[in-house]
């Protein structure tokens, strides 16, 4: 994909001592911090880590584009004047809140009240995004907007590097289910970039922790000294906890929790709690409404921002439809209104301590990133849990950019005389996979925290006697009832020999690679057989696509209970 | 876990897919890791140790238990447990093995599912006092074991993920 002219720019302002960049590295995979609010891009020079800045001198860059006339452009190349110029209809931001979502989620009906167009007809379907261009809503869609400053972000990298780029390490949030992630395949795909892996935001801060942990510690290569360090990362979108046990650059995920929750959230309280009828206002999203809301934004944001340094703050507002705000705002009123979410954020970190099973005494460093990491009352949470200090050796805006980019050079098989890429990241599953089966219960086969690669199987039987067809419908998930997790395909496994009920044996195994491909198996034994009745399905998932809010429905609809599975408990005895 | 190994009955054998089993593939001497000199000697070391030689696994053998697989004695400490877990998965984990370029052969991902099954077993006290049982009682059945060893985990018995197999495979076990 050619750069437009505009990235032709022909260095950066700053010049960074010698050309690294011309070091002859082949496709090493960069690394992309691809945040709710803001992004950055990172790369292996040959030696270490650096972060590629724009022309304006920026390591961080706003994820945003704004649909002007007939080109859009991202926050990458375009410079905003001001922060209201985000808030007029025409930026489409917060890509990362709505992707891959349907119309009935709950963070897509919070996302209504954002300058541009989010509408929802509570179907199941994707929801319709739209930004203001001309007087005009135009139609896009999270994947589509995402490509777009996807394409910027890569164009910036081929200038600095001087050689294209297509391989990339991209950092998600640990809640993302599969089919986000393959909306976000989808989006890279577009802007012409090959997913080597996508990395779960704490682990990759875990990855840059275990290079730093080796570096200490150069005398032990397999480390009887182990270290266990819980990782709290929150951006403005997502929220994830991890627990990592590092030893001579081994970093092995023990366990992962999250959840949508994050600086948005904390935003949009408190514009509630400002303006109680603030959805009753914006609804019709009229131009004078954007921007009433836009100085409503900007104030609130700054006013969070402030809190973060200083105990109280004056917030002094004219929204111009003859509402002032004129207030003092101190801590404990912001936490009191953000109760839900700190409630939140603290188990997150005790469901991930728990998982892990590292006890507190044995837990050696908490590590904070991300941008909600500078708020005071998230900081005693995580402290005041751990009873630890917070590590000092992350950049909180920076760790995870900086993981993925060294994701990039082990996964690409670069190495380094120094021994500073002698790394290894063994993922787990953030979530549970399973079948539904016994009535309308999820089954997982593959537990929550399953070290990658992995592969499991689970035995199921017929639940009606000659029942001769049977439905896999594959959730992904920690809901006990399976249509509350995340639905992820199915597929139809035909030709069982007619056989009383219970008798013969489905077996259903999972299989996901290191580089997290899903394939799910299934096949027919009947006892006593030697060689199973017909061949084995294979299906790479996710296979749904927009729109699967009604595939769960529909089977149930049209089938009933006539092609279900029950466990085998025989299997399960033994 | 449990799933290719807890294969209940010898019916089940030679119904999977290629490259879908994880029996009996294991690389040893033909590892592809240029440059990472100090794993190797790690594990050089570890192989020197080891409980059997290693040559058993260089000819193909299957390895005969757990700790044959991590490459360690039977009297292993924890930490040695770990110290040999990781750095077998510096070697065999697909994304130091593979480098991303043969997807032929891309068994890498098997051996480490098979490392670290031996490695969940042995890492935990109790699963590992278990397996040892089954050791010493040698070549008599197991299934009494491994039910008492189901009974004790946590969600009814399906969790049956952070269990272990005992020298004989379940796949050629025609006790079930």
């Amino acid at each position: 994909m050619a750069a437009e002219p505009a990235y032709f720019v022909a260095s950066d302002s700053e010049t960074s001592g010698e050309e690294k960049s011309s070091f002859p590295i082949k496709d090493v995979a960069i690394g992309i911090d691809l945040g709710t609010s803001q992004c950055s891009v990172a790369f292996w020079n040959g030696s270490q880590l650096e972060l590629i800045r724009n022309t304006r001198n920026q390591k961080l860059l706003r994820s945003f584009v704004t649909f002007k006339n007939e080109t859009p452009s991202g926050g990458v190349s375009n410079q905003l004047a001001h922060e209201y110029e985000m808030l007029t209809g025409a930026t489409i931001f917060n890509m990362k809140r709505l992707v891959g979502r349907l119309d009935t989620d709950p963070v897509v009906h919070a996302s209504k009240n954002l300058p541009f167009l989010v509408q929802s007809l509570n179907i199941g379907v994707r929801p319709f995004i739209a930004a203001l261009v001309n007087n005009m809503w135009r139609s896009t869609t999270p994947e589509e907007v995402l490509a777009i400053f996807l394409v910027e972000l890569r164009a910036l990298a081929e200038v600095h590097l001087k050689r294209p780029v297509t391989n990339v390490v991209l950092t998600i949030p640990v809640s993302f289910s599969r089919f986000q992630l393959s909306r976000i395949e989808r989006a890279c795909a577009m802007a012409g970039l090959h997913v080597l892996r996508l990395m779960p935001e704490p682990t990759a801060v875990a990855l840059l922790y275990a290079q730093q942990q080796q570096q200490i510690s150069q005398e032990s290569t397999g480390g009887g000294n182990e270290k266990n360090a819980l990782i709290f990362n929150m951006g403005a979108g997502y929220c994830d906890v991890a627990v990592t046990a590092t030893a001579g650059g081994v970093s092995q995920i023990k366990a992962l929790a999250g959840a949508t929750i994050g600086g948005e959230d904390i935003l949009q309280n408190m514009m509630h709690h400002l303006v109680p009828d603030m959805d009753n206002l914006f609804s019709s999203h009229g131009i004078e409404e954007i921007r009433t809301f836009g100085l409503l934004r900007v104030a609130t944001q700054d006013a969070i921002h402030k809190l973060s340094f200083q105990e109280s703050v004056q917030i002094d507002v004219d929204l111009g439809n003859g509402t002032k705000i004129c207030k003092i705002l101190d801590r404990n009123e912001f936490e009191l209104v953000n109760l839900k979410v700190f409630e939140k954020c603290e188990s997150l970190v005790w469901r991930c301590l728990h998982d892990a099973k590292v006890e507190l005494e044995d837990l050696d460093d908490v590590i904070l990133v991300g941008g909600c990491s500078y708020i005071p009352k998230i900081r005693s949470i995580v402290t005041s849990i751990c009873k630890k200090d917070i590590y000092p050796g992350m950049n909180p805006m920076e760790a995870a950019v900086r993981g993925a980019a060294l994701e990039g050079a082990v996964a690409s098989g670069i190495n380094d005389p120094s021994g500073s890429l002698d790394l290894l990241t063994i993922q787990a599953t953030p979530l549970s996979i399973g079948i539904r089966a016994d009535g309308i219960s999820f089954i997982p086969v593959v537990h929550q925290n399953t070290a990658i690669p992995t592969r499991r199987e689970v035995f199921f039987t017929t639940v009606h006697d000659n029942q001769t067809e049977a439905l896999i419908i594959v959730y992904e998930g920690d809901e006990k009832v399976a249509e509350m997790n995340h639905l992820l395909g199915y597929f139809k496994i035909t030709g069982i020999p007619p056989a009383p009920k219970g008798v013969p044996e489905i077996t259903v195994c999972m299989d996901i690679d290191a580089s997290n491909v899903l394939r799910v198996f299934a096949g027919i034994v009947m006892p006593g057989a030697q060689q199973p009745a017909g061949p084995f399905m294979e299906v790479r998932m996710p296979t749904v696509d927009d729109g699967h809010g009604w595939c769960a429905e529909a089977l149930e609809k049209n089938y009933g209970t006539s092609k279900d599975l029950v466990t085998l408990q025989r299997k399960i005895q033994q | 876990m449990l799933g290719t190994i807890v294969r209940p009955s010898g019916a089940f054998l030679g119904t999977i897919p290629e490259g879908f089993r994880s029996e009996g593939k294991m690389p040893c001497a033909a590892v592809r890791m240029p440059g990472r000199s100090t794993i190797k000697a790690a594990v050089a070391e570890a192989e020197a140790e080891a409980f059997t030689p290693p040559s058993a696994m260089e000819t193909g053998r299957k390895p005969m238990n757990l700790y044959e697989v991590l490459r360690v004695k039977k009297s292993a400490s924890q930490s040695e447990i770990k110290s040999a877990y990781r750095s077998l998965a510096k070697i065999y984990h697909p994304d130091v093995a593979v480098v991303a370029k043969h997807p032929e052969e891309s068994f890498g991902g098997c051996d480490f599912i098979e490392i670290h099954k031996a490695y969940s077993t042995l890492s935990d006290p109790a699963a590992r006092a278990i397996y040892d049982l089954t050791l010493s009682i040698g070549s008599e059945r197991r299934r009494p074991l491994a039910g008492v060893y189901n009974n004790n985990s946590s969600s009814g018995g399906f969790r049956r993920h952070s269990g272990f197999y005992t020298s004989r495979r379940w796949e050629t076990d025609q006790c079930w």
